[in-house]
């Protein structure tokens, strides 16, 4: 018997993702997002969350996905990382799911590169995949892929 | 150990220990000066008492005896038992350096690190004695191997007798005291806190962490934009109650604005408390007399940028004791008094905090910096001639300058005054040299908080940057006309001409990567001269849009490997903009090293003194838009209103002024960038009166500065600001002149034929052809 965990799931493109919602601070749906000219890849820009500045991320650009500009439909899914707020720029925001590691896999290897080190896992659910990403591991992997 | 469960009282020992340090160091000067000053000593008394009870808390020993031995000392002399001389006072100060060490030593590795201190725990007793200090050092005879407990037995055996025997002579006063170090510490510590209340009577500040400030500030920050779109709705809204709520509303978060500022802020006196003592000892390795005077010690800034101005401070200081001021002997000779004076002053001028450091001294001598700068091959001979004094202080900026022949413990190394400037500079501010043969004067210009800056927002393509104004030397349109070159290439750099200096160019957008365009070849460009690490540059940007405060915000770790912003800062529409890091612009680009490379010769000819006729400009502040200049034509008289004496005549304001109703026109109304002053319930309005006609007309603003002597040549904003003819630098600072006549226009009152006369060149002329001037 294992604890089931809650995730926040959402799309982006054609993928179904999920993050532990316990990550979650909040969703904003709309803020205008400020690029960063030679910003690292995989940053989208900065949003001011209520005169707080937020470094959004590009999960499409962070996982080597068609790039699309962010538009007002955009979601951002505001999470904590070592003390300071991201965003992360989704497409389609979904339900909360609880689950348990009964239907958890480890990631397919045969993921591209850098989506292996960012999704911990597969969920199989009855009619689609959802894959786990560890915020953590995207902030912490941009600083390598600066343009400077 | 019991501290290990104890980080956090430990760090408020700590924290405590270094403020006891840096009263200890004042205190001791001033008692050096004041020998009988028995409250002095008792202040000196407490603070060594609270150290020596707070270590024994935490079972530092080696602090505690030290601590100890010089409480005994000092209570001597408290007593009158014993008269402060030379060899007391360096005992003291000694002893409170080895404390200070000791103290250092705990907060880097949280234990007390070891160390000998038998001489001075010997020399203080001996002292403390009465006896002559040469004797006292052979008190502990015997090898340096010799363990330090038995040396710890003997001393505090001796002091504890002395200490009981200053207790016979005057019983009533050291009983509390005495009692209360038989009961635990803490309780000891509590004693003397009641003590230090007694005698000095002062609320006790709060310690507040720096986080929850930063925090607090933020949520300030958010509440005034939430003021921003309710004011907006009230304007739109019909209902009274609504209304003037969000009136109070306004009110308050302005107020609550102001005092979060102020949270910020400290006293100079900060960093200035520990001078005396420095000044005391570098004069006296010197062997010079030097008395130092504060003025102004009370002026706040903020607290990171104390930090930055300490250890330029420090270096100003060691230069005018060691080169500046002459040998009481030489002094004599020359006339002066044989003590020498060193001044700092402090005070707030137009935003900023100015440092004056002043010494009577001998002055810098230039005829040597310049041969020594022949000597070190920075200058020809002949040329070295032909330089400036100006010039020639420039020198002792340079990294590695020293004239001092041998290098001493003081200066000579050559680091100083790089140090400084490069330090005042970093933090946006300016370093001037005056210097003659009766002194000199070093003024230091820094800003009063680093969170809050001017700066110029361009835009390329279609978004916005900030560009600090401190890094900002001048704005240009350059059109290229017959009479006028085009861009010039330079050893593959492309460059244009300012006034007979080649000017080398960074496009923007390529720099940024937006774009590849080039201009073509006619097209104007919209250039901003920045300066970074002492070289001048353009960029070209597309449109030069307005100059704005802007608060400095934090961006997270992920843009530190991107060197060419600095931060970021939230617009009042609520987006977010980058603020550029000139010197990361100019590295990034390779811009530097290619200058360096080509040994690029920016001058073709030393430029000229300006010759733009001057035009004398009142200068003011809007709210949100600071130094705006009016033309002194315009000007006939300054007054200040009480708010309640303004009366409402339908959507007019006006004032009875003398004989005459007079209308106010707040120029926020007519001013792109400035917010209305009407909203911020000020109690006295100050006004700009001018007489047309006859009649006065009366423009609000939010305060007056002075009179400038301004360039008449403007450089035009494009697109155009609203209200702003443009902007010229002066001093250090840009300035907007007001575009009086459009907005006199507006207000239904025609210039009388006098227009400001265009100039065909791109730099349009701004002058005013009447006057009639009574201020």
């Amino acid at each position: 018997m294992s604890t089931a965990i809650s995730y926040s799931t959402f799309w982006v493109g054609d993928f179904y993702f999920g993050i532990r919602t316990s990550d979650v601070v909040e969703l904003t749906k709309g803020l205008e997002i400020t690029p960063v000219p030679l910003g690292p890849i995989g940053i989208a820009g900065f949003i001011n969350l209520r005169g707080q500045i937020v470094t959004g991320i590009d999960v499409r650009t962070r996982l080597r996905m068609e790039a699309r500009p962010p538009n007002d439909k955009t979601i951002s899914i505001f999470f904590r990382n070592e003390g300071t707020l991201y965003g992360l720029l989704v497409d389609i925001v979904s339900d909360i799911l609880e689950l348990d590691d009964t239907t958890f896999e480890a990631a397919p290897s045969n993921l591209p590169g850098e989506a292996q080190e960012l999704i911990t896992g597969v969920h199989k659910l009855s009619t689609r995949l959802l894959l786990i990403l560890d915020p953590h591991k995207i902030i912490s992997g941009i600083d390598l892929l600066a343009r400077g | 150990m019991a501290f290990d469960t104890n980080d956090q009282i430990l760090d408020e020992f700590l924290e405590e220990a270094r403020e006891i340090f840096d009263q200890l160091d004042s205190d001791f000067v001033r008692l050096e000066q004041n020998p009988d000053d028995k409250k002095l000593v008792g202040n000196i008394f407490r603070a060594m008492h609270t150290l020596k009870g707070s270590s024994s808390f935490f079972a530092f020993r080696r602090l505690e005896k030290v601590a100890h031995s010089g409480e005994s000392l000092l209570s001597r002399l408290r007593d009158g038992g014993l008269a402060l001389t030379a060899p007391i006072t360096d005992a003291l100060l000694e002893t409170a350096d080895r404390l200070r060490e000791i103290v250092h030593g705990i907060s880097e590795t949280r234990l007390e690190i070891e160390g000998d201190d038998r001489t001075l725990l010997a020399t203080l007793k001996a002292l403390t004695e009465g006896a002559p200090i040469e004797p006292a050092l052979d008190v502990i005879p015997g090898p340096h191997t010799e363990p330090d407990i038995e040396a710890v037995i003997t001393v505090t055996k001796d002091t504890v007798k002395s200490h009981d025997q200053i207790l016979l002579d005057k019983p009533p006063i050291h009983a509390t005291v005495s009692v209360a170090e038989a009961e635990p510490m803490v309780s000891a510590a509590e004693t003397m806190l009641k003590e230090n209340a007694r005698n000095t009577d002062i609320s006790a500040p709060v310690k507040v962490s720096v986080e929850l400030l930063d925090n607090l500030m933020n949520l300030v920050s958010e509440m005034v934009l939430g003021r921003n779109r309710l004011l907006s709705f009230a304007t739109h809204s019909g209902d009274m109650n609504f209304t003037s709520t969000v009136r109070t509303i306004d009110m308050i978060t302005l107020e609550l604005q102001e005092r979060m500022m102020k949270t910020r802020m400290q006293p100079i006196s900060q960093v200035w408390g520990k001078f005396p003592r420095l000044v005391r000892d570098l004069s006296q390795e010197c062997d010079k007399k030097v008395e130092l005077i504060q003025i102004g010690s009370e002026t706040e800034l903020d607290r990171t940028l104390l930090d930055g101005i300490r250890d330029p401070l420090v270096h100003i200081i060691r230069n005018s004791i060691d080169h500046g001021i002459e040998t009481p002997q030489s002094r004599l000779e020359l006339g002066k008094k044989d003590t020498g004076t060193i001044t700092l002053r402090s005070m707030h001028e137009n935003g900023m905090v100015v440092i004056e450091i002043t010494d009577d001294g001998g002055g810098i001598n230039i005829p040597l910096v310049a041969r020594k700068a022949v000597e070190k091959g920075l200058v020809s001979a002949e040329r070295a001639n032909k330089l400036s004094d100006r010039e020639i202080i420039d020198f002792i900026y340079l990294p590695g300058f020293s004239t001092k022949e041998v290098i001493t413990n003081l200066s000579g190394r050559g680091v100083g005054m790089d140090v400084v400037r490069t330090n005042v500079q970093s933090i946006g501010g300016s370093v001037d040299i005056a210097t003659g043969s009766q002194g000199t004067k070093i003024r230091l210009r820094i800003p009063l908080t680093l969170a809050i800056m001017p700066a110029v927002f361009v835009r390329c393509q279609n978004q916005r940057f900030a560009i600090p104004q401190n890094n900002l030397f001048e704005m240009v349109r350059h059109q290229p006309r017959d009479d006028v070159p085009g861009l010039e290439d330079f050893y593959g750099v492309p460059v244009f001409r300012l006034r007979n200096k080649l000017i080398p160019l960074l496009f923007l957008n390529r720099e940024l990567g937006l774009s590849n365009d080039a201009p073509s070849h006619n097209a104007p460009l919209n250039i901003v001269v920045v300066q970074a690490a002492d070289i001048l540059f353009g960029l070209v940007v597309d449109e030069v849009l307005y100059m704005q405060e802007v608060v400095l915000k934090p961006v997270g770790p992920l843009l530190k490997s991107t060197t060419v912003y600095s931060g970021a800062t939230i617009l009042g529409d609520g987006r977010v903009a980058l603020i550029f890091d000139i010197a990361g612009i100019a590295i990034r680009s390779g811009l530097l090293s290619k200058l360096i490379d080509k040994k690029f010769e920016v001058d073709i000819d030393t430029p000229t003194e300006s010759s733009v006729p001057l035009q004398q400009m009142l200068l003011f502040d809007l709210v949100d838009l600071e130094r705006i200049a009016i033309p002194l034509d315009y000007v006939d008289r300054l007054e200040m209103f009480s708010a309640s004496r303004i009366e409402r005549r339908g959507s007019q304001r006006v004032i009875v002024y003398g004989e005459h109703i007079m209308r106010l026109i707040s120029l926020s109304d007519f001013v792109e960038g400035a917010s209305e002053i009407w909203a911020y319930g000020e109690e006295t309005v100050s006004v700009i009166v001018h007489y047309h006609d006859g009649q006065p007309i009366g423009f609000v603003v939010k305060q007056i500065h002075d009179i400038i002597s301004a360039p008449s040549e403007v450089i035009i904003n494009t697109p155009r600001q609203r209200g702003i003819l443009g902007n010229a630098i002066v001093g250090e600072h840009a300035i907007s002149f007001l575009n009086i006549n459009d907005i006199l226009a507006q207000i239904g009152i025609e210039a009388s034929g006098e227009h400001y006369a265009g100039h065909p060149s791109a730099s349009p002329t701004y002058t005013i052809p009447h006057s009639r001037t009574t201020l």
